[in-house]
């Protein structure tokens, strides 16, 4: 696998640098799409946060699935398709996860990033991987190319945190100059917390145990900006963290579970514009990533009297290349795409499956646009092949074939300056995760993937008041996800199994309202608010019957403020959730409360020394995002950032 | 501090409850009367028993398990009554309830995830006492003590964890001492100065197992044991008719759920390969009777398809199986108890496991008497006799 990997580095490479030499026709002019522009957070907001998943919850329409303090799971689910629909991407590159299909945003750091963006439906950028259009949503974390003042070629900068959860988090950030179209980064980071923090239950004030975390990571990353442009990205994690588990009826917490993590992935990327061909120009874009995951579970019955031995590994390989072409005469425009993927997991589990999976996904688009209006058809052919163990657990197959076909329509339309309406439709199909097949004793190799129409209208109203920039936005949307792969208790005991039988059907609010100012004072003003109406469609006969699916509040809103002035800079983030279920039966049972948080940043600019103060939670409310999993109250962590 | 006021508030009630007693034999009265309950069926002042507990399982980790009841003398169900007759152990009754029985007036649940035994009383279910057992499975009784298996006994390292039973006082109601058997046991009963032991194997590296291991009630020693030839995945045991009955939930892909019957003079072994297994086993002790239900399309994974069920009552003198199809309406049948002496059928249905499951009452015949509403996986029943 690594084999295949270096050279499919190296086939991207050598064109690449050959290429460079050559003088070419400038960049390809292209309207902008707004249809499919994206929510974004931009590079001063994202240094105030010190977390992906605090810069994610932010966004209109997203649920981040928290389990609660540092090494708790985090996960984040836009307008409730599920968390498997969203795609996470680093540098155009999808965080691929064939076990279960989702990423644990815990992992990622903002360091080094330039936007955060979110894109209902996909990011329309008209030359792009054909995997960038399957995703339900995607986040896009964007890495900044160095810049380096004049004279300078080196940047530096150290950065200890500390504070709450007994965290220590030292940071180093290296940027090299290396010729006027070639820079590099470097970041290493090391956490270690004892991650424990006071919560309120059962009517009694607990402190969480076994919540520590050490992790280690490093980032390496090249850039290339000549005629063509290519990145590689090294990445690695390593780490260690206790599993509390969920707050129930004990005499005593002994909970001693440990998950240990290494996570790799190396991945190259690299586009270039073409000669012209009378009026219409071309350009093309070639990407390779392999990534590499290893986990371990293991319980220890010497810690904890009621545990059974468990020492679990999984590891997962994944291969993936791509190649995308674009041809434009400016206003019209065709987009091709070819991607190819394969995924193996290895694990020590009784009965396993050692899945293999080979998927390819090919992708055409047409787009128009000129400044007033933008449409582009996607067309997306999706395949998959399974291969597996048989014998063991059930399964009845040795392989298993997958194919969809997955149409997208976008359109903007700007009929003055002021307003922008735009829309999509999209069918999105999610594959059913090697856990939901292959799991031993749950998994049903014979699953179907999830289907998902969503429908999305939206308007946005900008206007410059003198100073001030006012932006309104909203957005209406129905979602439909149907065969959806549910766990299910069968007619064993001990032993449920995954099906396809869920639907829902989701309708959505999101209004939005942006104001800024840049005088002597910069400031900035956010409201968001999202109404989502999540209904369970299963079952006719059953209490769930349009009973709001699990964990999705039908209200939520964000207020969020922020004043720069003179090197000072206070950020207030107010957020409001409102009550949740646990299951679709809509019960009182079910239901978890409320909640709403006030978070304040501070940060002062001293010549080349930042202090950051970041104060979570300064009403210090209890409350869960997961049932059983307490969030933390109030807490504070500090920073000092010192570039030289 | 709690304790204290729980222990005084204890006594305070008991003094109520003993009260009541004195003046009015004829019916009996407690506190939970004034529990807010449905009505599903009319009151029958003449039962044989008094009220049949359900312990709905719950989901793991979700800290929901609850002990509901029905009360005969005035049809009513009563949902959640531990929670509500004892508000100060705000907690609940834990995470996963996997047995109750009964022993005189006190009730003792099971609950696994919380490695806890509870004790309650069976008048009025007020908290009593709380033993520490990690991870028990399930509990028998003789004059002296209550045996509860466990998967957890002794571990000394490595990749397997042999399981125990543990012994606890009756008189001061504390863990006295425990001995281990084989990976998670399961069902335990006992018979003629022996304790019998369901090995499972469900979780265990090596594979399932298929023995019962015997314990000597009087030295607590492992003695013996016995394995079935093919059948494994051990679940529930009862003594009945002389023999020792035993379920098993095989590998589900290779051997099958299944029955089987031990004559414990001879030892000989007799499996019926026929008898599907999905519920805990229900011991119709006075007629000399065993329920089960399960399904012969156990293996079936694809989605949506219809199972059928079937009733199955092994007659433990003669050794025949007879086999009934389950009723209409029931989505996910997951428990099964009957009432010897009036012939009802008690069937709980854990529906699609998220959502509240329902307990159906039957007479002889079949014909449903009434339906209530119970919590999430209503796993286990009991009944509560005040003539014992």
């Amino acid at each position: 696998m690594r084999k295949f990997f270096t050279i499919t580095v190296l086939i991207l490479a050598i064109p690449a640098m050959h290429l460079a030499a050559q003088e070419l026709p400038p960049a390809l002019k292209l309207a902008p799409l707004p249809s499919a522009s994206g929510d974004t957070i931009s590079r001063e907001k994202l240094r105030t946060e010190t977390g992906i998943a605090d810069v994610i919850r932010s966004f209109s329409g997203v649920q981040i699935k928290d389990f609660g303090g540092l090494g708790g799971l985090k996960t984040v689910n836009v307008r409730s398709m599920g968390s498997e629909y969203t795609g996470v991407f680093i540098d155009g590159l999808q965080v691929g996860n064939a076990q279960n299909m989702q990423v644990d945003l815990g992992r990622f750091s903002t360091d080094g990033l330039d936007a955060v963006i979110l894109y209902n439906a996909q990011k329309d950028g008209r030359l792009q991987s054909a995997k960038e259009y399957a995703s339900g949503a995607a986040v896009y974390l964007v890495s900044a190319t160095p810049s380096f003042e004049e004279g300078k070629v080196r940047n530096m900068s150290a950065r200890v945190r500390s504070g709450a959860f007994g965290t220590f988090e030292p940071t180093i950030e290296y940027e090299r100059k290396l010729s006027d179209k070639n820079s590099l980064r470097l970041i290493g980071d090391y956490l270690y917390a004892d991650g424990r923090y006071h919560f309120r239950k059962f009517d009694s004030t607990m402190v969480r145990q076994n919540t520590d975390l050490r992790s280690f990571r490093a980032e390496g990353s090249f850039y290339h900006r000549g005629s063509s442009y290519w990145n590689l990205r090294a990445w690695y994690y390593d780490s260690e963290r206790g599993l509390p588990g969920p707050v129930i009826r004990r005499l005593k917490v002994t909970t001693a579970d440990r998950q240990m993590d290494k996570d790799a992935f190396l991945q190259g990327k690299w586009s270039k514009r073409y000669g012209d061909l009378g009026n219409w120009g071309s350009e093309g874009s070639a990407a390779g990533k392999y990534s590499f995951y290893y986990t371990r579970y293991r319980t220890d019955p010497f810690k904890d009297p009621g545990a059974l031995p468990i020492d679990n590994t999984y590891r997962q390989h994944n291969a993936y290349g791509t190649y995308s072409h674009l041809l434009s005469n400016g206003k019209y425009s065709i987009g091709l795409a070819q991607d190819a993927e394969f995924s193996y997991l290895d694990a020590n589990l009784r009965d396993f499956a050692w899945p293999k999976r080979l998927s390819t996904w090919n992708a055409v688009s047409f787009a128009v646009a000129d400044e007033r209006f933008s449409m582009s058809l996607n067309l997306l052919y999706t395949f998959a092949a399974d291969w597996f163990s048989n014998n063991k657990g059930g399964f009845k197959k040795e392989s298993e074939i997958r194919s969809f076909f997955t149409p997208s329509l976008t359109f903007g339309f700007s009929p003055d300056a002021h307003w922008t309406l735009s829309g999509f439709l999209k069918k999105t199909c999610r594959m059913p995760s090697f856990n939901d097949l292959y799991y031993t004793l749950v998994g049903n190799s014979s699953l179907e993937p999830e289907k998902a129409w969503q429908f999305d209208l939206g308007a946005v109203r900008r206007d410059n008041l003198g100073e001030v920039l006012s932006e309104g936005k909203i957005d209406a949307y129905f979602y439909m996800v149907s065969d959806k792969i549910v766990a299910v208790p069968t007619s064993n005991q001990f032993r449920w199994s995954m099906y396809n039988i869920g639907q829902t059907r989701i309708f959505g609010i999101e209004p939005t309202w942006k104001l800024s100012g840049s005088a002597a004072v910069e400031w900035g003003f956010l409201f968001k608010y999202t109404f989502q109406r999540a209904m369970d469609f299963t079952d006719r006969e059953s209490i769930t019957w349009k009973g709001q699916i699990p964990y999705i509040p039908k209200h939520a809103g964000t207020i969020s403020m922020n004043v720069s002035w003179r090197g000072w800079r206070t950020d207030a983030v107010w957020m409001v959730t409102g009550r949740r279920w646990s299951s679709s039966a809509n019960l009182t049972d079910y239901e978890i409360d409320a909640w709403n948080t006030l978070d304040l940043r501070f940060s002062k600019a001293v010549r080349n020394i930042t202090f950051r103060l970041n104060v979570n939670n300064i009403t210090n409310t209890h409350y869960e995002i997961v049932m059983n999993y307490p969030m933390p109250g109030a807490n504070v962590i500090a920073s000092i950032d010192y570039s030289f | 501090m709690k304790k204290q006021t729980l222990l005084i508030f204890s006594c305070a009630l008991a003094l109520v409850v003993l009260g009541c007693d004195k003046d009015e034999t004829s019916s009996f009265t407690s506190e939970d009367e004034t529990l807010a309950g449905e009505t599903v069926t009319a009151g029958d002042k003449d039962a044989r028993y008094v009220k049949l507990f359900v312990l709905n399982e719950g989901s793991y980790g979700q800290n929901n398990s609850t002990l509901d009841f029905f009360r005969y003398s005035d049809g009513k169900y009563v949902r959640n009554s531990f929670s509500q007759m004892n508000p100060t152990i705000s907690a609940g009754l834990g995470d996963v309830g996997n047995d109750i029985a009964i022993r005189g007036d006190e009730a003792w649940i099971v609950v696994n995830n919380s490695g806890l035994v509870e004790i309650v009383s069976a008048k009025n279910e007020k908290h009593i006492a709380t033993i520490e057992v990690p991870t028990p499975r399930n509990i028998v009784f003789d004059n002296e003590y209550a045996y509860v298996t466990s998967w957890a006994g002794a571990y000394y390292g490595g990749d397997a964890r042999k399981g125990a039973v543990y012994r606890i006082g009756l008189a001061d109601k504390t863990v006295k001492d425990s001995v281990n058997v084989g990976y998670q046991p399961e069902g335990i009963t006992l018979s003629g100065g022996n304790l019998y032991v369901a090995n499972s194997g469900g979780v265990n590296p090596g594979g399932y197992e298929n023995t019962i291991s015997i314990i000597s009630q009087a030295g607590f020693k492992v003695t013996g044991a016995i394995a079935l030839p093919s059948q494994k995945n051990l679940k529930d045991v009862v003594v009945s008719g002389g023999s020792l009955w035993v379920s098993s939930l095989g590998d589900y892909y290779s051997v099958h759920s299944g029955l089987a019957r031990i004559n414990l003079a001879t030892k000989q072994v007799n499996e019926y390969d026929d008898v599907r297994v999905g519920t805990c086993l229900w011991n119709d002790a006075a007629n000399d009777k065993i329920y089960v239900i399960g399904t012969q399309d156990e293996w079936v994974w694809t989605p949506g398809a219809k199972k059928t069920y079937s009733i199955y009552m092994a007659n433990t003198a003669s050794g025949d199986i007879s086999e009934q199809s389950l009723p209409e309406g029931i989505t996910y049948p997951y428990s099964i108890a009957v009432d010897g002496s009036s012939g009802d059928i008690f069937i709980g249905d854990a529906a699609d496991g998220k959502t509240p499951g329902s307990i159906r009452c039957y007479d002889a015949t079949y014909s449903l008497k009434w339906k209530a509403t119970a919590g999430l996986f209503p796993g286990h029943f009991a009944f509560y006799d005040a003539r014992l």
